[in-house]
């Protein structure tokens, strides 16, 4: 029992490596684009957002507010993006039986993960130098909040990477579901802004409890915090174990070359 | 050894259905040298990638009472984007071995040279071949499995193959899927025949291979 688990934490690892090497080569900065690619995003969309709002948004500094919307989101999109059709585009792995479905999708979530974090800590110390972002008031609701993301995004990834895997057409609908989420998601608002009838349909969607935790826990009591903890982690508990069931089912189904 | 039992596999394909194994059982003693046989589509290729449990089967069980490699054949295995020194280190971590004495076999059986630190979709199919055998003779199975497309290699390579499969290895069970029937019936002590769906095992090769060719002027 230990020693499968071992194996399987040695498979993700091996996987995590040449997840990085196909994706960035070997020649280049590598691993550095992983960190580099979300900053840029966030630097961009933080300069057409102070130019459009202020640097204050409901009271709340504004630079703050969009790293703790933009960078789980990042999180989220890039683990969904990444999980369609990847067991058809890493059969080639799937021919070592030690090697999982699930393997491939974790190691890619947990590559996110760090890219983010890694990005999101570098982010954090060049406007705190300047400034312009204050370090999260509560550290352990902020972690909750992301780690509540995480496992939606892993969750989120063996459902996409399956349904595209059995469904072609699924894949089509996944572009279009994405950018309906965008604005929807939470990452871009805050629940109390919204109209008190509004609150009881956006509350059911995990992605806002997610976004709610880790806003209470950068911002502490300037801010009034819509989420229920209990039911977040229930739904994405939920979630996981749907999507662990439906991976099974993919490789039952899986004609591989 | 392996057991098989009551195994079968339907692949569905634009809503129909198809066994290419209907009930199938057998067991794979330890050191028997098996030639898979049948014709084209015979399922020679599915029932090596069950074997390997690559693919799951739809009903049925395999139990491995020995390791077994995975499938050899170009297809799978290999990353193209890659270059073979990246691939082989997948390979050493995940079956735990060590990476040092992994490279040095193969570069000595591939004779590669520095193809080695090249992509591996730029090789050639031989090439592809000797990366893929260097890699899975590198690693201790007590039962290897062969798709025969994967003995394309020239001469040289034919010989070193038989030498480290039949010779050196001579204790180890062996499941090779080919056409060439003479070629089988001089090195295998075993037989497993495919037709429709079925599988006839046979403790003599060259039995096999004469209903092989009965099945093939009956069809």
């Amino acid at each position: 029992m230990l020693d499968a688990a071992e194996l399987q934490g040695i498979v993700i690892g091996a996987v995590m490596m040449r997840e990085l090497h196909t994706r960035y080569g070997r020649e280049n900065l590598g691993f550095v684009w992983l960190i580099v690619e979300p900053l840029f995003f966030c630097l961009g969309v933080m300069v057409v957002w102070t130019v459009i709002h202020g640097r204050y948004s409901h009271g709340l500094p504004l630079l703050a507010f969009v790293i703790t919307g933009y960078m789980p989101l990042t999180l989220w999109r890039h683990t969904t993006a990444r999980a369609i059709q990847c067991f058809r585009a890493n059969a080639a792995l799937l021919y070592h039986r030690q090697v999982k479905m699930m393997d491939l999708l974790i190691a890619r979530v947990i590559l996110e993960f760090y890219g983010v974090m890694i990005a999101y800590t570098v982010i954090a110390f060049i406007f705190t130098s300047v400034e312009l972002y204050e370090m999260p008031r509560d550290w352990a609701m902020f972690y909750i909040g992301w780690f509540q993301m995480l496992v939606f995004s892993a969750a989120s990834a063996m459902i996409i990477g399956s349904l595209t895997e059995l469904y072609e057409w699924s894949e089509k609908l996944i572009g279009p579901f994405m950018y309906f989420m965008l604005p929807v998601c939470g990452a871009f608002y805050m629940v109390e802004w919204l109209p008190a009838s509004a609150h009881r349909y956006v509350e059911w969607l995990p992605t806002v409890q997610a976004f709610e935790m880790i806003r209470q826990g950068q911002f502490g009591g300037s801010v009034t915090p819509h989420y229920d903890l209990a039911y977040a982690t229930f739904v994405n508990i939920s979630l996981t174990a749907i999507g662990i069931l439906m991976c099974r089912n993919v490789h039952r189904h899986m004609v591989i070359e | 050894m392996i057991q098989v039992s009551g195994l079968t596999k339907i692949y569905s394909h634009h809503g129909r259905e198809r066994a290419v194994l209907d009930d199938v059982s057998f067991t794979v003693p330890r050191g028997c040298k098996v030639a898979l046989m049948g014709p084209n589509g015979a399922g020679k290729s599915t029932l090596i990638r069950l074997l390997g449990k690559v693919e799951m089967p739809t009903r049925g069980r395999i139990v491995h009472g020995m390791t077994v490699s995975w499938p050899l054949g170009f297809t799978g295995s290999f990353q193209g984007s890659l270059s073979g020194l990246d691939n082989a280190k997948f390979i050493a971590r995940i079956y735990r071995t060590d990476y040092a004495r992994l490279l040095t076999f193969v570069r000595e059986f591939s004779e590669l040279g520095d193809y080695l630190y090249a992509p591996v979709k730029t090789y050639s199919t031989g090439m592809r071949a000797r990366l893929a055998f260097a890699l899975s003779i590198a690693i201790e199975f007590d039962c290897y499995l062969i798709d025969e497309v994967v003995l394309v290699g020239d001469q040289r390579f034919h010989a070193r193959c038989q030498e480290h499969l039949f010779a050196k290895r001579s204790d180890r069970a062996l499941i090779i899927a080919s056409h060439n029937v003479s070629w089988m019936a001089s090195f295998c002590n075993a037989a497993i025949l495919l037709h429709k769906g079925k599988a006839y095992w046979f403790d003599d090769v060259a039995m096999a291979a004469w209903w092989y060719m009965a099945f093939s002027v009956a069809a």
